[in-house]
């Protein structure tokens, strides 16, 4: 049996639904992003599995244990899930200590285990020699360790993120995504992890959820996802897309040949119709480049980045990118050929 | 756990059939009344009352010296926000405190202390008197000159501080960009500073208004003993006179009158904010700078002062001398002094002691009731996504913007009958129910302020490590709310323990409140004792205010 079941979840507020129908099975031990632009009903869907939101329809379940559905609610605070808010939501008026044993003290934990437990999870974060401190005398870094062993301190059954690092700068940002991943491997904790930048969650995942306006729109590991999204918005949203028309020449056995307006024949997997218009979907790291005088493609810019170089394509009223290595000798008005050595195709 | 209605959708509606009842009933008791003459729906209340000459006298009075005191008020208090806020005096802070000091002055205690000063025998005509030689006092402070007079005073500070806020808020670039444009210090002012100030100048003048229409110390004391009468003090002897049928018919038609103007101010308070077409509080730009006023800056320090000793150490100086003196009209001099007065009222006579007591009381316990039940309403109007908390918030707001006399009024006509067998009228409980009633809002203010402060997530991140809703109020909420509660409290301590407004209408004889007491004493034509007693109201007060800033680590309190 799934270590948790998401049947039918459904929130509506008015005539807007936030979240629409979301089915979901989630084996224990995985790390499942919800990813997505704001607005697409990620952090609704993990409110409604931590219970402070309660769903319109659908039901939830975790370990056979229903939490919520047509008659049943479990409030939040008796469903041993453990959440860090993207704010942290750390106590301003308690110390670290008492931050993080509050789950214990409201448990009416007996002290050996209290200080057993606070000793392995301060030891886990390591804010051991913190213990003391008040939050405002804190990083934003650890305040975000207080939240997380706060969360862990209870052992719950599931943990769910919301956004945790989007406050944090770019490299701290990196630092803790490890260290989360990291802790999950230890513990083999279940988590929900709710974010808008699709490379955090590729980095993190087991499983990937994409949505867009409440509505699930392809679950797959990161491998799957990226390499065979299942329509444009995925395309769009993961990785870096260039988006062309095409028209379906000629298809036999899951295998098209597709003409791509601008770039020529080209072959793919697909089980399309002859003749069927269709969005082709190349990225940017999938072209590659090379001088050709009599072409018709030309570049429009060039902008170096250090460790890569970005270019412009004109296809005559239309443009493409395409990211090159640094060391690439194109200059704008540069009459270019290109090779391209996978595409996606979706229906339009 | 069973789904089915949750908790707070019953608070919530207890609160709003409480609320309705506290609050609409007793002003539907004005309304019907109104409306009524011999027991049955009529307009003949409304036509006599209205169609009479001496009531249409009093309306006219009330908007003349209201009006006046308004003008003035909006002079006065926009001119002094500029100079603290605008120019470069020293000693701005010092000149700020001093300048809001009348807040912590009943205005009524201020009318006795006027008195004192430029009554038949004050001191200050006394001094004229010698000084030109003249038989006659030149200048009495009874009538309506007075009453602007003294209303003045006592509104300018609330100008002060909203146009001082308004003044350092506003977009520094604005006036830089006149400078630059070669626009001197007096065009900055007239053509940039004062229209965009307009909509906040405005705001405070209909405040002020409001307040003066409603004020009931100041004409009772200063207008009452010659007869020149506005609509509250007129409202006040319609209630006292109960040898007159339908003497609260009347009493009702002319509350309609002052109900329906307060109404009207607030509508157009409403309209006014929602506009927001001169928002200009940006939160990059660098706060307006300071004008360079060179030798100026000592004589607008000077003028600052000066109207501090006269319209506040002078009459403070005035009501102390007062109290010390042995009896009326001796000279103020050092021979003449006694503390007789003050052992008078704190030790021997029952009535002043009485009051003292009583208002301690009526203090603590509407300070402690509107806390609670102000937080509570708070918490939910914050909290909570239900749409009828805002109802609540409403309904609960309305009483403090209507006069206290029609406030007073209404309170009688609803509750002097008993419910079921318990009657309220003529005990202290009733004056509780109406300071209750009345200082409700504050409390609601005060504590939605510090609620909104808290993120929700603090509470949610309770609810997840286990706690129920009442461990998160203990543990996490109400321990961040605190200074917000103890704010509240005070804020609501302070007015009740110095109120005229309500309790000269709802008292009865062992249920005086201080200053029930003190215009009594006044009226009774003993001004030592109502001096007294008016010095240890201020006192208490200010000690109250110092306590506040304490406690509150100075974000509460003048």
């Amino acid at each position: 049996m799934p270590y948790i079941e998401l049947r039918n979840l459904t929130k509506k507020y008015g005539r807007v639904t936030a979240v629409q129908a979301f089915d979901l099975d989630i084996d224990e031990s995985r790390l499942v992003s919800l990813l997505g632009p704001s607005g697409c009903g990620k952090t609704t869907t993990l409110r409604m599995i931590a219970g402070l939101i309660e769903p319109t329809l659908g039901e939830i379940s975790i370990r056979g244990r229903i939490l919520s559905s047509d008659s049943i609610f479990v409030p939040p605070e008796k469903r041993n899930i453990g959440m860090v808010f993207q704010s942290y939501a750390v106590w301003p008026h308690m110390n670290v200590f008492n931050n993080i044993a509050y789950p214990l003290k409201v448990q009416k934990k007996s002290r050996g285990e209290i200080k057993g437990r606070m000793d392995r999870v301060l030891d886990l974060v390591k804010l051991k020699d913190c213990s003391s401190r008040m939050p405002h005398e804190l990083s934003g870094g650890q305040q975000q360790r207080v939240a997380l062993a706060r969360a862990l301190v209870m052992e719950p059954m599931v943990l769910l993120l919301d956004e945790p690092v989007s406050n944090l700068d770019a490299k701290l940002r990196e630092e803790m995504c490890y260290e989360i991943k990291d802790l999950q491997r230890r513990l083999s904790m279940t988590i929900i992890y709710v974010t808008h930048d699709q490379s955090e969650a590729m980095a993190m995942s087991d499983v990937i959820v994409v949505m867009k306006e409440g509505v699930v729109q392809q679950i797959g590991n990161p491998r799957e996802i990226y390499n065979q999204p299942k329509n444009r918005f995925v395309a769009d949203f993961i990785g870096q897309t260039n988006f062309l028309p095409g028209i379906v020449k000629s298809g036999k056995d899951g295998r098209c040949c597709v003409e791509v307006h601008g770039i020529g024949d080209m072959e793919c997997f697909c089980s399309l119709q002859e003749g069927t218009h269709v969005t082709v979907g190349i990225r940017y790291m999938d072209i590659e480049l090379f001088h050709s005088p009599d072409s018709c493609i030309t570049v429009g810019s060039a902008t170096f980045r250090g460790d890569k170089t970005d270019y412009i394509l004109k296809l005559g009223e239309r443009s493409i990118r395409t990211t090159q290595p640094a060391d690439g000798e194109y200059k704008e008005g540069d009459k270019v050929g290109v090779k391209v050595k996978y595409i996606s195709v979706f229906k339009e | 756990m069973k789904k089915g209605i949750r908790p707070e959708v019953w608070v919530l509606v207890f609160l709003i059939l409480g609320l309705t009842v506290i609050v609409i009933y007793p002003l539907w008791q004005i309304v019907s009344r109104a409306f009524s003459y011999n027991g049955m729906l009529s307009l003949e209340s409304i036509r006599q009352t209205w169609g009479d000459p001496l009531n249409q006298l009093a309306l006219t009075r009330s908007l003349t010296v209201s009006g006046f005191g308004t003008l003035f008020s909006v002079l006065l208090g926009s001119l002094l926000a500029w100079i603290v806020t605008r120019t470069d005096i020293p000693h701005v802070r010092l000149v700020k405190t001093l300048l809001i000091t009348p807040f912590l002055i009943p205005p009524f205690v201020g009318a006795i202390a006027w008195l004192q000063l430029l009554g038949p025998v004050g001191y200050l005509n006394k001094l004229l008197m010698w000084m030109t030689g003249s038989g006659e006092p030149l200048f009495i402070i009874y009538g309506p000159v007075g009453i602007i007079l003294v209303m003045t005073f006592f509104s300018y500070p609330t100008v002060f501080l909203i146009m001082c806020a308004a003044l350092e808020k506003m977009d520094a670039t604005l006036e830089e960009a006149a400078f630059m444009s070669a626009a001197g210090k007096w065009n900055v002012l007239k053509d940039i500073t004062v229209p965009i100030m307009a909509p906040a100048i405005g705001s405070a003048a209909l405040l002020v208004f409001s307040h003066d229409m409603a004020n009931f110390g100041i004409p009772a004391i200063l207008g009452m003993p010659r007869g020149y009468l506005v609509l509250t003090t007129k409202i006040f002897q319609a209630i006292q006179n109960f040898g007159l049928k339908n003497n609260f018919n009347f009493a009702s038609a002319l509350a309609m009158e002052l109900l329906i103007m307060a109404i009207t101010a607030l509508f157009i308070q409403k309209i006014y904010t929602s506009k927001k077409q001169y928002t200009v509080v940006t939160g990059k730009s660098a706060h307006p700078r300071t004008m360079s006023m060179g030798t100026w800056k000592y004589i607008l320090f000077g003028f600052a002062m000066v109207l501090f000793i006269c319209t506040t150490l002078a009459p403070i100086t005035a009501i102390v001398l007062s109290s010390i003196i042995k009896a009326v009209g001796l000279p103020p001099g050092p021979a003449n002094w006694t503390f007789n007065n003050y052992s008078y009222v704190l030790l021997r006579s029952q009535t002043t002691i009485r009051a003292l007591r009583n208002s301690l009381f009526l203090g603590v316990a509407s300070a402690t009731i509107t806390t609670i039940l102000g937080g509570l309403i708070s918490y939910y109007s914050v909290r909570s996504k239900l749409r009828g908390h805002q109802v609540a918030d409403f309904i609960g707001s309305l009483p403090y913007t209507i006069p206290g006399t029609v406030l007073g009024l209404a309170i009688i006509l609803a509750w002097s009958k008993p419910i079921a067998g318990v009657t309220i009228y003529d005990t202290i409980w009733i004056i509780l129910l109406a300071y209750v009633t009345n200082y409700l809002t504050l409390s609601i203010r005060t504590t939605s302020a510090s609620f909104a402060q808290i993120h929700e997530s603090l509470d949610e991140a309770a609810r997840m490590s286990g706690a129920s809703w009442w461990r998160t109020m203990v543990d996490v909420v109400i321990p961040l709310v605190k200074p917000g509660l103890i704010a509240s409290w005070f804020l609501v301590f302070m007015p009740s323990f110095r109120e005229l407004t309500l309790s000269i209408l709802l008292w009865s004889v062992g249920n005086e409140t201080i200053g029930v007491s003190v215009f009594n004493l006044s009226q009774g034509g003993q001004p030592q004792y109502a001096s007294a007693m008016g010095v240890i109201l201020i006192v208490i007060l200010f000690t109250g205010n110092f306590l506040t800033r304490k406690l509150t680590k100075g974000n509460y309190g003048f």
